[in-house]
């Protein structure tokens, strides 16, 4: 077999690598994130705010430039 | 980034490596819980991300090899990670070379196939992979090297 045939086998054998049941991944994220919910509650730590989007901060300047 | 971000980064990622070691759905299952038990039951710091991945990894080889150690007789194992894999929707052609490979790389000796199921199929670079067990870099290399040039004999 040559390099390039090689190459597109193993490349189709990492395309069919077995991946994390959905169900097992969810109900980790889950758990996590209300371990850390409970961990910040009692630490006093605040939710973070979500950032702002790129596209919202141009909007805000155009939206600003008009007014002027 | 937060907890449940990267439970969702690593999954993959440690149930991959899981499985390479273990070979059993189940047990790559246990390896993947034990991991992110241990990497949330303290509040951990990194400099970087390519620092957490390279614990994450080494943790999930650290717990696989325990489970191998304390494995059961009646457990079953899979020849290969693609044993329960459905390889239907592979054009017929393409098939043919993707189960010869598959064939061929459980003859190669666990040396070289470590370290190619790693690059190839678990998608780990060279430094990540000598990081993981524990090899230099230009070793890590030449076995790549090796093995690929092994497997390409056994598809003679």
């Amino acid at each position: 077999m040559d390099d390039p045939r090689l190459d597109a086998a193993l490349s189709g054998l990492s395309n069919h690598m077995p991946r994390a049941p959905a169900e097992l991944v969810n109900d980790m994220a889950k758990t996590v994130g209300v371990v850390e919910t409970e961990r910040n509650r009692r630490l006093g730590v605040q939710p973070q705010a979500a950032p702002e989007r790129t596209q919202d901060v141009i909007q805000k300047k155009q939206v600003k430039g008009l007014g002027k | 980034m937060n907890d449940e971000m990267i439970v969702r980064e690593y999954s993959d990622m440690i149930y991959g490596v899981a499985m390479r070691y273990v070979r059993n759905r189940n047990e790559a299952e246990e390896v993947y819980s034990d991991v992110f038990y241990r990497y949330f039951r303290r509040v951990r710091t990194f400099q970087c991300e390519e620092h957490r991945k390279a614990w994450l990894l080494r943790v999930t080889i650290n717990c696989s090899k325990d489970y191998l150690m304390k494995r059961q007789y009646n457990v079953s194992i899979d020849d290969d990670m693609f044993e329960t894999v459905d390889f239907s929707d592979v054009p017929h052609k393409a098939l043919e070379d993707i189960l010869d490979v598959r064939a061929a790389l459980k003859k190669l000796s666990d040396e070289y196939r470590e370290v190619i199921e790693l690059y190839y199929f678990n998608d780990l670079k060279v430094s990540e992979i000598a990081q993981m067990l524990q090899r230099k870099e230009s070793t890590v290399k030449v076995q790549l090297m090796r093995g690929r040039e092994k497997l390409k004999e056994l598809l003679l």
